[in-house]
């Protein structure tokens, strides 16, 4: 008989008011935490494990989503599990975008932020489930790649209702109008965009919004009523990656923003220099391609919910 | 000043988990309200308790859980929403130099396991196992930092929050190299939607007649507005001299490094102005409510802090731009006093 069935059959014993004190749930909690430990095959309530070292990675927003992704495909599946994030990083770089991310997957989730490998590993010993250890340790966490190859908006996992979703919502309907919404991220996206905008005609129902640091954002662009930085306008990451959702398309790299935006079903243009090795699946909307500059333009136009409407000043350049 | 800036950011690292005792700071965000003043007075007083009791490293217990996602007195914080007020005031349990570990939880019971296995261990908690299971934190209260203070001469103090270092940096090298940093943080919470305690708020006016005239008169001084997107009245933006992180693509982490490493920080009492009282900066907050004063252990009507330097000054009644000039004018007296930098006066013509 394990320590949760004892619990159980004891809750028929003892009033309710007594089983439900706060000092009984603290019992509970820890006996139940203890049965947990002692699994060695998963099942039911046993968290998945997920790991990210930090320190020293560039990508590591990319890297955790991916992640986190594989892993709330696995919650998905078996819904009283939740996802435990190990990041091992002495000096996390922006510790409130790594909770952003976290918090984009449905299940429920706990974000460890560990500062050394040592300390990881007496976390392990003590908190984290045998079997939740095993799975974790015969599980390889794909590449981002390998992600956007896999993702079916079908089964969409990054489904988290909040409110601020609900205020993309609303701000993305504003700011969208009757035409096309599409995000964009990192210089090589905004360059394109900066170099689609100069031939387009101003009536062009388009809208940019573009994503990240501001500085990535040369002045020039910046003065076009047709561009919203969304930091500027007070948007952090956690908007951000709310808002992708309700763009018309995203262009930009392989990044988080791109698994977020795939994962929701938007139609996305990113650049990779793996784009060779992604084969889409026959429903995606995902495509790859090593340089913007020819292809931005097109994909944009077919985007336009009034395509006729786009008068490209041929030639000109700008 | 870029070693003035570094030296905040020492978090006195590698440390290891052979650091002994261990302490461990616990919050439940199921009766400790989501609000930045709140999170760095819990934090101030977790490393007090922490010195107390001769550890050298704080890991955080953070619990915000859907099925009881906020303490009765925020009824608009939901399972819905407290994702986003979580959000906005995370890189707070950073800015302490003690903080080594930060659990994010959603789940009552990792909450309860964590706290019950540590007891066990005879680790020492803020707070402890008691108030833990009944639910009782005081998280308002400096009363333990003020008796840490008469007790040893000093107390721990607050940095800039750890992983926001080189956004500080650019902001400083991109709009304010070289200027003496006046951090500002006006309460304005009628102009949010969740407005609570208007009646601690601050008119905009004083401010802006300050800001304007200081401008004026010192052209090395610069003020950096921070406060929440919502909270800061637009109409600053169109004052000379004032740039605001917020609308530069900057968040909570980069402003609290801001205010740590600036030459003065100014600002109606909220939050920032808790930052503030145990950070590094020169401070002169205004319009502390006189009911402050027992959970702060004053009396109504001091000048400074019990733990506050003599360019750290408080006052108790709303600003107005004379009062504000005043006050400006006394702290600068005093930094000089101190040898720290002030700002060049404009030379009159006569």
């Amino acid at each position: 008989m394990t320590r949760g069935e004892i619990l159980n059959a004891i809750a028929g014993l003892i009033p309710d008011r007594v089983f439900n004190r706060p000092a009984v749930q603290v019992l509970r909690a820890r006996l139940a935490a203890a049965d947990q430990r002692e699994r060695t095959v998963v099942g039911p309530d046993l968290p998945i494990l997920g790991e990210i070292a930090i320190d020293g990675v560039a990508d590591w927003r990319t890297q955790f989503t991916a992640a986190l992704w594989s892993l709330a495909h696995a919650a998905a599946d078996s819904p009283s599990r939740a996802i435990w994030m190990l990041c091992v990083a002495a000096s996390p770089e922006a510790p409130d975008e790594l909770y952003s991310l976290m918090a984009q997957a449905n299940s429920p989730t706990q974000l460890h932020m560990i500062a050394n490998e040592h300390e990881a590993v007496v976390f392990r010993e003590r908190y984290v489930p045998l079997a939740s250890l095993r799975e974790a340790a015969a599980r390889t966490l794909p590449s981002v790649v390998e992600v956007l190859m896999r993702i079916d908006p079908e089964r969409s996992v990054f489904t988290r209702a909040t409110a601020v979703r609900a205020a993309a919502h609303v701000f993305a309907k504003r700011i969208g109008g009757e035409g096309a919404l599409i995000a964009i991220h990192g210089a090589q996206a905004v360059a394109a965009a900066n170099a689609y905008l100069n031939r387009a005609d101003a009536a062009v129902p388009l809208r940019i919004l573009a994503f990240g640091d501001p500085q990535e954002v040369p002045e020039g662009l910046r003065a076009d009523c047709r561009l919203t930085i969304a930091r500027r306008a007070g948007f952090s990451l956690l908007d951000e990656l709310a808002l992708v959702r309700f763009c018309d398309g995203y262009v930009g790299p392989a990044d988080h923003y791109a698994i977020v935006a795939a994962d929701g079903g938007v139609p996305c243009l990113l650049s990779s220099e793996v784009g060779t090795k992604y084969t889409p699946a026959r429903w995606s909307r995902v495509r790859v391609v090593s340089d913007f500059a020819t292809p931005l333009g097109p994909w944009l136009e077919r985007l336009i919910t009034r395509p006729m409407a786009v008068r490209v000043r041929a030639g000109t350049g700008s | 000043m870029l070693e003035k800036l570094a030296s905040l950011f020492d978090h006195g690292r590698p440390r290891t988990a052979a650091d002994k005792p261990l302490f461990v700071a616990f919050l439940d965000y199921a009766y400790m309200p989501y609000a930045l003043g709140d999170a760095v007075t819990w934090l101030e007083n977790a490393q007090v308790h922490a010195r107390d009791a001769g550890a050298a490293a704080i890991d955080v217990v953070l619990l915000a859980s859907p099925e009881r996602p906020a303490p009765v007195w925020q009824p608009h914080v939901t399972a819905y929403n407290f994702v986003a007020s979580l959000h906005g005031i995370l890189p707070v349990f950073f800015s302490s130099p003690m903080v080594r570990n930060v659990h994010v939880l959603e789940q009552r019971q990792t909450f309860y396991d964590m706290v019950t296995d540590l007891h066990e261990q005879g680790a020492a908690s803020w707070p402890g196992i008691g108030a833990l299971v009944e639910e009782r934190l005081n998280f308002i209260s400096h009363l333990s930092i003020v008796e840490q203070f008469r007790r040893c001469g000093s107390i721990p103090l607050l940095n800039a929050p750890r992983g926001y270092e080189k956004q500080a940096s650019t902001f400083i090298d991109t709009y304010c190299p070289d200027h003496f940093r006046i951090v500002i943080n006006v309460r304005q919470s009628h102009l949010t939607a969740a407005g609570t305690n208007l009646e601690r708020d601050s008119r905009f006016e004083p401010w802006a007649k300050f800001i304007s005239r200081t401008a004026n008169e010192y052209p090395d001084a610069i003020f950096i507005v921070v406060g929440q997107y919502s909270d800061v009245d637009r109409a600053f933006f169109r004052l000379p001299a004032v740039v605001a992180p917020r609308s530069r693509g900057f968040g909570l982490g980069a402003e609290l490094a801001l205010l740590q490493g600036a030459d003065l920080f100014m600002g109606t009492s909220s939050g920032f102005a808790q930052a503030a009282f145990f950070g590094h900066p020169s401070y002169i907050v205004t319009h502390i409510e006189p009911r402050a004063a027992i959970h702060c252990g004053v009396e109504v009507g001091v000048r400074h802090h019990p733990f506050g330097r003599i360019d750290q000054v408080v006052t108790w009644k709303p600003e107005t731009a004379e009062d504000l000039a005043e006050e400006f004018d006394t702290v600068l007296a005093r930094k000089a006093e101190r040898g720290d930098r002030v700002p060049v006066r404009r030379r009159r013509v006569v």
